[in-house]
């Protein structure tokens, strides 16, 4: 709740710096009279200091009015969204999961061979491509050239993979690098030389052993970066037209709705929260170490 | 050991996201490609004043757009005259046209907004008692005439007899009335403002018997049908029983598509055969929310839309040669630089004003940053809007004779002026203000561009709102006609009595009176052009190129814009 309230007190300042609502909403052909009578109907009439009172406490309650543009309610109208928003970013962790783990243990297991040496360079090299040129590309392939997948909407699991490997695409070369630099550094430890010494193979020290361990570090990166990766849907969502909250975020910026803005980043703050609460609970369960550390 | 069983897991639940999404190819994305066989649609019950209009309208384009466009706009205006004159047949297949839009009307309840992106949604599902046709005149629609008595501010309009709403109920004077009484209540005027302002001046509107309806104005004002033609009619008794808000998820109108799905990122249209114009040429008609223009090209290629809203006019060409239609019209509106001489200065010498629109070449603007499909380059009032003449003087580039006028002036050696901006709100307009400070820097007057916010700057110092004002000697503003699309709105705001005035003109002044005053059309028309002669001998700003509707779209046949109306019930796929 502190968190809501801190955020929606910070927001709730810095959309009325950008522009009178009144004057957006009445247009370039208003009165006098036009711009007190709009004032009057939303309450912004009333001094900055009661406004702002108000709002906190609609906000406690989880009410952040009406959308200036469609009158529906804000909080409804993103909660509509969320699940879009969720189960893109979902997707996208499962694949940074998954592919930071292969690539980094493959880039990881034997840093000093050549192909490994490359492929770190490409994985850095590919950290300064910014995420939405990778979209861009991966549209004019398989949508445009190849029309295997489709570049618009959210259509069912076919239209997931696009915007989630885009998406994926904006934090994963540095958890590659990160599992890289676990493995080579787990690589080096005495269990791995212990379980060499007792007879085990390299997959077995990789898969059984290393890779594990790592997981702790990708996990924690993960939860650290889940605010970052949500910006990132900001632009993803745009370039698919992937109907979830950083689309709706962008076009009610656009359009000034302050009760939209807001109820969005309310939502949103607490969903980065829940996610980082989450990976705090699930590290313990990887990390037995850790597990037995609490207790 | 945990551990690794987590991570099996994990990668086992990709594989079956993968496997997933393998190859089902029923859950490809709707993609309807145009059938080659499909039938020109029945619009044989269509008013006889609609074909017509747009029929004029694909005319007018014509003239107006680049010879691509003529070629196109020309093919539509046969496929048009076709289609009024072919017996219906059943289609072939059903034909579906998904249309990319950059944004989504802001809600399903019309009096929520005016212009773009709304009324290219709205227009499919709604009508107004009048609608603005092709040659930015009012035309009869649900009203089919009107007259204005001898005070000039009582209005009669005869209502078109057995008009019905897509849910039974049927369109009256007392439905006409009801949804007036909405608009104008205090919650109204301030809830739907956007819409509302520009017919603010009604006061009463009364069903005199069912199909006549009386409004009553506040002050003459010869541009009420005009106005009211975004005023769309709503059922008041289905109104009444969901309310705005579920009124805004389930519209219901008189025009030819009812609403199947109406969603902040998708809206679905269906044809609707009851409606008084007649059943239209495509069957269903999706709208989908894609903000990206580079998205919206690549999904026009890819097949998944049909149609695509402002493609970056870079890709016209390509998009061209790739065998897609491109489509310019008409926004009613030209980009220029007002300038600001309240406070006296160069610029409030008039051949100062004339020499800075003698320096800057227009045309040169707009082939090279628009690439040439701005229709163009400075002539007011635009193709499409009530006074167009194609003959009406735009200053021509002659820099010797701007320097000669500033000299005349006394300002030989030039001068300094600052130019307050809000760049991005049109194709190009950096550039474009870029370059015309290049083209005024060749006759020694140095323009500083400052950007500024619109909604934190621009429409304060506009409005004048609590002291609010400009900083420099020009801002930009577009002369922009909508959505009346007659000649005479922009002089609303570039006159003595508007309420942060930047620019007086006393002998402008009774001319612009007189012209929202003046009820015979053609008499009307005659102080237009005394205006407009006026004007372009006291420029208030300097003109630069027209803005444009640009669309892409895979071969529709009678597809057309004007005055934001974008209507599918005269398009087909050819046949």
């Amino acid at each position: 709740m502190i968190l809501v309230v801190s955020i929606s007190t910070l927001l709730f300042f810095m959309l009325r710096v950008t522009g009178d609502p009144a004057l957006v909403l009445a247009g370039d052909l208003s009165t006098d009279e036009d711009l007190a009578r709009i004032r009057s109907f939303y309450g912004l009439d009333k001094p900055l200091i009661i406004q702002y009172i108000l709002f906190i406490w609609q906000a406690l309650r989880l009410n952040f009015g009406k959308s200036l543009v469609s009158f529906e309610d804000a909080m409804g109208l993103v909660l509509e969204k969320m699940p879009a928003t969720v189960e893109l970013a979902l997707a996208a962790i499962l694949l940074n999961l998954v592919v930071a783990l292969l690539v980094g243990a493959w880039l990881g297991y034997r840093p000093q061979r050549i192909d490994r040496r490359i492929g770190l360079f490409g994985v850095l090299v590919s950290q300064g491509i910014p995420g939405f040129v990778i979209g861009l590309i991966l549209i004019q392939v398989f949508a445009v050239h190849l029309k295997v997948l489709p570049s618009i909407g959210n259509q069912g699991l076919h239209s997931l993979i696009l915007p989630s490997i885009t998406l994926a695409s904006f934090m994963l070369p540095r958890v590659i690098r990160l599992t890289a630099a676990n493995v080579d550094e787990a690589m080096r430890e005495d269990y791995v030389r212990t379980a060499r010494a007792s007879g085990a193979t390299s997959r077995i020290v990789l898969f059984r052993h290393v890779l594990p361990n790592t997981l702790v570090g990708t996990l924690a990166l993960i939860g650290v970066q889940f605010g970052f990766l949500l910006s990132g849907s900001l632009i993803t969502e745009t370039l698919f037209a992937w109907p979830g909250v950083g689309l709706q975020l962008i076009e009610a910026v656009r359009a000034l709705d302050f009760p939209v803005v807001q109820a969005t980043v309310a939502v949103v703050a607490v969903l980065v929260f829940v996610v980082q609460a989450v990976v705090d609970a699930l590290i313990p369960l990887v990390d037995p170490r850790l597990r037995s550390r609490r207790v | 050991m945990k551990g690794s069983k987590a991570l099996i897991a994990l990668v086992a639940v990709m594989a079956l996201l993968a496997a997933a999404c393998g190859g089902d190819e029923a859950e490809a994305p709707a993609t309807t490609a145009a059938p080659a066989t499909t039938a020109a649609p029945a619009t044989t019950e269509a008013p006889a004043e609609e074909t017509t209009a747009t029929t004029e309208a694909m005319e007018e384009e014509t003239t107006a757009t680049t010879e691509a466009m003529e070629e196109e706009t020309t093919a539509t205006t046969e496929a048009m005259e076709e289609e009024t004159t072919t017996t219906t047949e059943a289609p072939a297949e059903p034909i579906t046209v998904s249309v990319g839009l950059g944004n989504m009307p802001p809600s399903g309840m019309p009096y929520l907004g005016a212009g773009s992106p709304g009324q290219y949604v709205w227009s499919n599902i709604f009508d107004g008692l009048t609608r603005i046709g092709p040659d930015g005149a009012p035309a009869p629609w649900l009203a089919e005439s009107w007259s204005v008595a001898a005070d000039n501010m009582t209005w009669t309009f005869n209502l078109r007899p057995g008009i019905t709403f897509s849910n039974g109920e049927p369109l009256n004077a007392a439905a006409v009335e009801a949804n007036f009484a909405v608009i104008l209540s205090e919650e109204g005027r301030a809830t739907y403002s956007a819409n509302a302002n520009n017919y603010s001046y009604v006061d009463s509107v009364t069903a005199v018997d069912d199909t006549t309806v009386q409004i009553v104005t506040s002050a003459a004002n010869a541009l009420l049908p005009s106005a009211i033609s975004i005023a769309y009619i709503l059922p008041p008794a289905y109104f009444a029983e969901v309310g705005p808000e579920g009124f805004a998820r389930q519209p219901v109108g008189t025009g030819p598509y009812v609403v199947s799905e109406w969603g902040d990122d998708k809206i679905v249209l269906q044809a609707w055969e009851g409606s008084w114009r007649g059943k239209p040429g495509v069957d269903t008609v999706e709208y989908v929310n894609l903000p990206d223009p580079a998205a919206r090209v690549q999904a026009l290629q890819s097949g998944q839309i049909n149609v695509a809203q402002s493609p970056s006019p870079d890709v016209a060409q390509s998009l061209t040669d790739d065998g897609f239609t491109v489509y310019s019209a008409t926004r009613g509106q030209v980009l220029a630089v007002a300038f600001i001489t309240k406070h006296g200065g160069p610029l409030a010498d008039v051949r100062v004003r004339q020499a800075l629109n003698y320096a800057v070449d227009k045309e040169a603007i707009r082939v090279a940053l628009t690439g040439g499909l701005s229709p163009s380059g400075g002539l007011y009032p635009p193709v499409g809007v009530n006074g167009h003449d194609p003959n009406r003087m735009v200053y021509p580039y002659d820099p010797d004779k701007a320097l000669q006028l500033l000299a005349e002036a006394g300002y030989a050696d030039g001068f300094d002026m600052e130019a307050e901006m809000t760049l991005g709100s049109f194709p190009a307009d950096a550039e474009i203000y870029d370059a015309m400070a290049g083209y005024l820097s060749e006759i020694g007057v140095n323009v500083t561009i400052t950007p500024i916010d619109f909604r934190g700057a621009w429409l304060p110092y506009f409005l004048g709102t609590d002291g609010a004002d400009w900083n420099g000697q020009a801002f930009n503003y577009s002369w922009g006609t909508a959505p009346l699309f007659d000649a005479i709105r922009p002089f609303n705001f570039y006159q003595c009595g508007w309420r942060n005035a930047w620019y007086c003109d006393e002998e402008a002044v009774p001319l612009i009176e007189a012209v929202n005053t003046t009820f015979d059309q053609e008499e009307r028309n005659k102080v237009l052009h005394q205006l407009l002669d006026h004007t372009a001998a006291n420029p208030p700003s300097l003109m630069l190129t027209e803005n444009f509707e640009l669309w892409a779209h895979d071969g529709l046949v009678g597809f057309g814009v004007f005055a934001f109306n974008a209507p599918f019930d005269g398009v087909s796929y050819g046949g």
